[in-house]
């Protein structure tokens, strides 16, 4: 191994040129580099400050996401179950805290659709429209288990559910551009509804929302699962002004 | 504290300059690029000179320009750029034929092989240095050592009776 050995020493020194780096050169360089190191350290620590500042201060209000817009045909009946369906979610996802767990409420046997806000649609004539639109679903966040319901009716200039119900805690009525509204708080069991209904030209819309996770039905006696039904009466309200759920 | 940490700074730049030099040209076999390797490398050493303990700084030392050779074979560490070739005749001993072909035999290993055997022959680093520089096994540096050197040895001259 001595040849190798001998070859190499000779390689890195026969013919060295001479040195061109000299010690004050280098050190220059050297505290540059340091200061330059520890700046852009600073720099970066600064930044990653700032990052979780902003963070801290937009994230928890940032609005929610738009996504795309929801459908415009009204040609088919299936058309126009996907495009109320799309236009529910929307709006009852805007008023609920984004971590709160949506689920469809269902009756034993029935398949829940992918989209929990999927409308049934139960034919009563022949026109896309001429069926009884309506679906609810459970949501649950951390002050319990609600849930919110919608109900459209192609009744053109019916009336909404009349004050003086047995249970009921309110009722107003509320004339509105889009057409008359009634408002009422009623209990439900144990559980306590916010109910609003408003007469379209075409329709009645109806939104309500309970303190209970539990599926409406007749003869069920709803438990109250959390202290205040998921919408306040004046969160139900705005989603029966919700523009584009006229059939 | 740092006057202090200059002058002992410089004491091993002073001390270590040349032989690490020598090191680099081994490594990449042109003497420009071995300069800005070199002192790449005691640019770095500046930055933990603090830190780094004085029985270890050669090793560490040694690292950083296996490091920067390494990672310089990926991306140049600079490139040159020169109107014409230099009419400076070579010194004397620069282009003897023995050299030429030792540096032929060392450009056609790669970079890590040529690297094995600088470090154990130039360096005289024990084959569990240069295993654990290069983050490999030892059975793998004596192997591919084992091929650099056979490169090497097929270009030298072959060797007299007493040097046997």
């Amino acid at each position: 191994m001595e040849d190798v050995r001998s070859a190499l020493t000779a390689y890195v020194t026969e013919g060295e040129p001479p040195l061109g780096l000299s010690t004050s050169g280098v050190l220059a360089s050297a505290r540059r580099s340091r200061r330059q190191h520890l700046l852009t350290g600073a720099v970066a620590l600064v930044v990653v400050a700032l990052a979780l500042g902003l963070a801290v201060v937009v994230l928890p209000h940032r609005a929610p996401v738009a996504g795309p817009p929801c459908p415009s045909s009204s040609d088919t009946r299936s058309a126009l179950v996907d495009r109320l369906s799309c236009v529910v979610g929307k709006a009852v996802r805007s008023l609920l805290d984004p971590e709160a767990q949506i689920t469809r409420l269902t009756i034993p046997g029935e398949t829940p659709p992918e989209d929990p806000f999927h409308l049934i649609a139960d034919a009563i004539g022949d026109a896309p429209g001429e069926a009884i639109f309506h679906m609810g679903v459970r949501v649950t966040d951390s002050l319990g288990s609600g849930s919110v319901y919608v109900l459209i009716l192609p009744t053109g200039n019916a009336g909404g559910p009349p004050c003086g119900e047995p249970d009921e805690i309110t009722c107003r009525t509320e004339p509105t551009p889009q057409g008359t509204m009634w408002l009422s708080t009623l209990r439900t069991g144990d559980a306590v509804k916010n109910r609003v209904a408003l007469a379209v030209p075409n329709a009645l819309v109806q939104f309500w929302s309970t303190s209970s996770g539990v599926l409406e039905q007749k003869d069920v006696h709803l438990p109250e699962q959390r202290p205040e039904p998921t919408l306040t009466l004046a969160q139900v309200r705005q989603l029966a002004l919700t523009p584009g759920l006229g059939l | 504290m740092g006057a202090s940490r200059d002058l002992d700074f410089s004491e091993y730049f002073a001390a270590r300059v040349q032989r690490f030099r020598r090191v680099a040209f081994a490594f990449c076999g042109d003497w420009h690029q071995a300069e800005d390797l070199v002192q790449a490398m005691f640019v770095q050493l500046y930055r933990r000179w603090r830190r780094v303990r004085p029985d270890t700084v050669d090793a560490y030392a040694r690292r950083i320009l296996l490091n920067l050779f390494l990672a310089g074979r990926r991306t140049s560490v600079r490139e040159y750029v020169m109107a014409s070739p230099p009419d400076q005749e070579s010194p004397p001993g620069r282009d003897t034929p023995v050299r030429l072909d030792v540096e032929r035999a060392l450009s056609g290993l790669t970079p890590r092989q040529r690297a094995m055997v600088v470090l154990q022959f130039l360096e005289d680093l024990p084959v569990a240095e240069v295993a654990s520089l290069l983050g490999v096994a030892e059975g793998t540096v004596k192997s591919q050592t084992a091929r650099g050197v056979e490169a090497l040895r097929a270009v030298l001259p072959a060797p007299t009776a007493e040097e046997r």
